[in-house]
């Protein structure tokens, strides 16, 4: 994961952030859906943007370095503990 | 409630938990430690969820949300937020932790401590605080069970047989299987919960309002505040719901029920699949309290005690078999969340005191087994007796800031994880410092000029700051240690070096 990449990822969770933090004080209408207020419905919209920000930064780069080829860590385990 | 079938459906949970106990328990093949406590590493995906997800919710999302529901309207729903932070820490803190458990066999944060700080002093502190924080929140949840069950069945069952039931059972099980009977035991309670809460709340919403809608007009109705944020009592402002769900879901994640789970997995795939889909589920849990606690307002517009609430639906609104149900749904709330606790604390007992100070040689696996098994029931009956005859000052302080008092921790964990200049100095001074700051912030000792942040977080801004410079001032880690640690992480694949 670059640097570049990096600082992407910390705007839009720092967006999300302020997001999570209900910033639709006093908004009551509209009813999403025939029954979910809208700071709920914007609030479930901000959760699934993280799940969505983390699914990516977890599947679709190397945030984790080396580790993030599984075999190849538990097979260097594995020579570690029998040389 | 009909006594018959409250007894039947209690005495056919309880030998469903038996069963499985005894399944759990023939399922362990090597009499070890790691086995007892983390079931020899191998955690798949359905089970980890199941697990984290009934260890997470416990009686609160039954009695406690909707109660808050009640008061606040739909501004609490501010605090679900909590769960991504939550995942957050999963994915960040819990697939760094995966990986240097499976190569360092760790059992718990507090063995990573030892070894990452290269210090005892780190680890017992972590573990003062850890087991400070978790031992006094046990025996409530205990105590809580039995308040429960003498009061959804009306005092069918008494506080006392209650309280002796649910400690009888939970503790058989996690005694004879340790950690396999209680995830298996998990992904029932997890099942359990999830119908009774699903099942009631379309049954209440359908009688109360007609439909969900219904019930969220009627409500607007009542008060528009209940709609909106900042609530009723105006509460919720932006930055008390950032905070607080900071300090629950970043605070929940460093519990050692929760974090230890990590270690438990698998694969560092099921880390990364569980952080993504533990949120999504988490909804079927937080959206239901909201309708069930607006229903209730609608219901009963001027009930003083407002957890009262759906034990009153459950009584008013409910057929007796699905009123049963719910009780098993609170009774199984109860159950995970008190097993996984009795565990983590036991296994941070076992392996951090009993191990590093008392047997460090002559541990065998079958013998270590055994004395898991002693320390399980000396954790409950210290719980309990805590919480009964402890000074109910502290009792009651640690009880409210058992979140906020493991956000400190947390920060010495991801410090450790992520930053090679972390030094033991630097953690035994941010743990030390930010829990007596929190101390005196809740005690009033120290107020703050800004109001509206959570105590948790002023603290946690503490540590955070005392950890960088006391770090930035003494000695690191030895470089074998950094290392050993931190080539894990290096970008270059394995096979390149």
């Amino acid at each position: 994961m670059g640097k570049g990449l990096k600082l992407v990822v910390l705007i839009i969770y720092v967006l999300l952030l302020i997001g999570l933090s209900c910033p639709w004080q006093k908004v009551g209408e509209p009813l999403y859906l025939g029954f979910l207020p809208a700071p709920m419905f914007y609030l479930i919209m901000v959760q699934l943007g993280f799940v969505a920000v983390l699914g990516f930064v977890a599947f679709f780069t190397r945030f984790h370095g080396r580790v993030e080829d599984e075999e190849d860590f538990l097979r260097s385990l594995k020579k570690e503990v029998k040389p | 409630m009909n006594p018959t079938i409250v007894y039947v459906g209690v005495a056919l949970y309880t030998l469903v938990c038996f069963a499985i106990g005894l399944w759990g328990f023939r399922q362990s093949k090597r009499p070890t430690m790691e086995d007892f406590f983390l079931g020899g590493r191998s955690l798949g995906l359905f089970f980890v969820l199941c697990a984290t997800w009934s260890t997470l919710f416990s009686a609160f999302s039954y009695i406690g949300l909707p109660g808050a529901y009640y008061r606040s309207g739909i501004s609490f729903f501010g605090i679900s937020g909590n769960i991504v932070l939550n995942a957050a820490c999963m994915y960040f803190i819990g697939s760094r932790m995966w990986a240097v458990g499976k190569k360092f066999g760790f059992i718990n944060a507090t063995d990573l401590f030892a070894e990452r700080y290269r210090s005892n002093a780190v680890c017992i502190i972590a573990m003062i605080i850890s087991v400070a924080s978790l031992l006094p929140y046990l025996g409530l949840q205990i105590r809580g069970a039995g308040l429960t069950l003498q009061g959804v069945t009306k005092g069918m069952i008494s506080f006392e047989t209650g309280l002796t039931y649910i400690t009888l059972v939970v503790l058989l099980y996690v005694v004879l299987g340790g950690f396999r009977s209680v995830i298996y035991n998990d992904v029932v309670q997890a099942v359990i919960m999830l119908v009774g809460m699903l099942g009631a709340t379309y049954v209440i919403v359908e009688k109360v309002g007609g439909g969900f809608g219904g019930v969220i007009a009627k409500a607007a109705a009542i008060n528009p505040a209940l709609t909106q944020f900042p609530g009723p009592a105006g509460v919720w402002s932006p930055m008390m719901v950032l905070t607080t769900c900071m300090v629950i879901g970043m605070g929940g994640f460093a519990w050692p029920q929760i974090s230890q789970r990590m270690y438990a997995t698998r694969s560092l795939k099921t880390v990364k699949t569980l952080a993504v889909i533990f949120p999504i589920s988490a909804l079927f849990v937080n959206i239901p309290p909201v309708f069930i606690g607006l229903a209730g307002r609608i219901q009963y517009p001027d009930l003083k005690n407002a957890d009262l609430i759906f034990p009153m639906m459950m009584n008013d609104l409910l057929s007796p078999t699905m009123a049963v149900i719910i009780l098993l749904a609170i009774l199984a709330a109860i159950m995970s969340t008190v097993s996984g606790m009795i565990l983590s604390i036991s296994s941070i007992l076992v392996r951090d005191l009993w191990i590093r100070f008392f047997d460090p040689e002559g541990a065998t696996a079958s013998r270590m087994s055994t004395v898991s098994r002693v320390v399980t029931v000396i954790v409950v009956a210290g719980s309990l007796a805590f919480v009964f005859w402890g000074p109910q000052t502290l009792v009651g302080l640690l009880i409210e800031a058992s979140g906020p008092i493991m956000l400190q921790v947390l920060v010495v964990l991801a410090g450790g994880l992520y930053w090679k200049r972390a030094s033991k100095a630097g953690a035994i001074v941010s743990m030390l410092a930010s829990e007596a700051f929190l101390v005196l912030l809740w005690t009033k000792a120290i107020v703050m000029p800004v109001t509206g942040i959570h105590n948790g977080v002023w603290a946690m801004i503490l540590g955070v700051v005392l950890f960088f410079v006391v770090s930035l001032l003494t000695k690191p880690a030895p470089d074998e240690v950094i290392r050993k640690f931190f080539d894990l992480y290096d970008q270059e694949p394995a096979a390149a070096k």
